[in-house]
């Protein structure tokens, strides 16, 4: 499964719906919130952007570099 | 020169108008006319508006004022090479390929942002919290189906700061 397949099931489970389309990217938004993601539809999603999310979340940093080490 | 709903100058290509859209927000430029005026106007321009029997005039779409105190963006470029921005104003995160690109997308972004609040019906408390004004321009013509095009008014302010900070 490519990185990008997992984070967007990572995005998923955490409660992220799909809500639009821009040119590059799609727009994702947390269901009951405003805060929103938006993933370039390109393959490759850098270490940064997947840990600025982690972050986020409030999930460690271990976390998220166990999902890295997977991808 | 292509002109918006006040008459201000606009870019007549795309790029330009996002490298417009990065120098207003970081507040190297200003709308015209420079005077008085505390804030600038950053037009989220949706889809161009398609014509209609000859006609395309953006006056035909509702225009969504949104008065903000700013809308700052914290971005780096990463070790690979790609571009991330967030904006904690928002609670937005987004990543693109190069630094044209992330002007581009973040414009986008937040017209979709704002977009998809008012579709559920959020937009007002989302402005309300943050102590923005909305304002709802209808166009006179009452034409269905009509482009909404959001209007995002700000205080000039520095350069967006690293991400990492």
């Amino acid at each position: 499964m490519t990185r990008r397949t997992r984070f967007l099931a990572e995005l998923r489970a955490a409660g992220y719906v799909f809500k639009k389309q821009t040119d590059r990217t799609d727009l994702y938004r947390k269901t009951g919130q405003t805060v929103t993601l938006s993933v370039p539809r390109t393959a490759h999603l850098s270490d940064t952007f997947i840990r600025a999310f982690f972050k986020r979340e409030g999930r460690s940093e271990a976390d998220a570099e166990a999902f890295l080490q997977d991808s | 020169m292509p002109t918006g709903p006040q008459g201000q100058k606009r870019p007549a290509s795309e790029t330009a108008a996002a490298v417009q859209v990065a120098k207003i927000a970081t507040g190297q430029e200003q709308e015209s006319p420079p005077s008085a005026r505390k804030s600038v106007v950053l037009h989220f321009g949706q889809d161009r508006p398609r014509p209609h029997e000859g006609e395309g005039r953006m006056d035909d779409a509702e225009y969504v004022i949104v008065q903000a105190a700013a809308i700052p963006w914290d971005f780096q470029e990463t070790e690979d090479g790609q571009w991330v921005a967030r904006s904690e104003v928002l609670g937005a995160l987004l990543q693109s390929a190069t630094f044209p690109d992330l002007v581009e997308d973040i414009q986008q972004t937040m017209a979709a942002i704002f977009a998809d609040l008012d579709e559920t019906g959020d937009l007002e408390q989302f402005i309300e919290e943050r102590g923005w004004t909305v304002t709802r321009l209808r166009p006179k013509s009452g034409r269905v189906n009509m482009p909404v095009r959001f209007l995002i008014r700000t205080e000039p302010h520095d350069t967006a700061h690293p991400l990492s900070r």
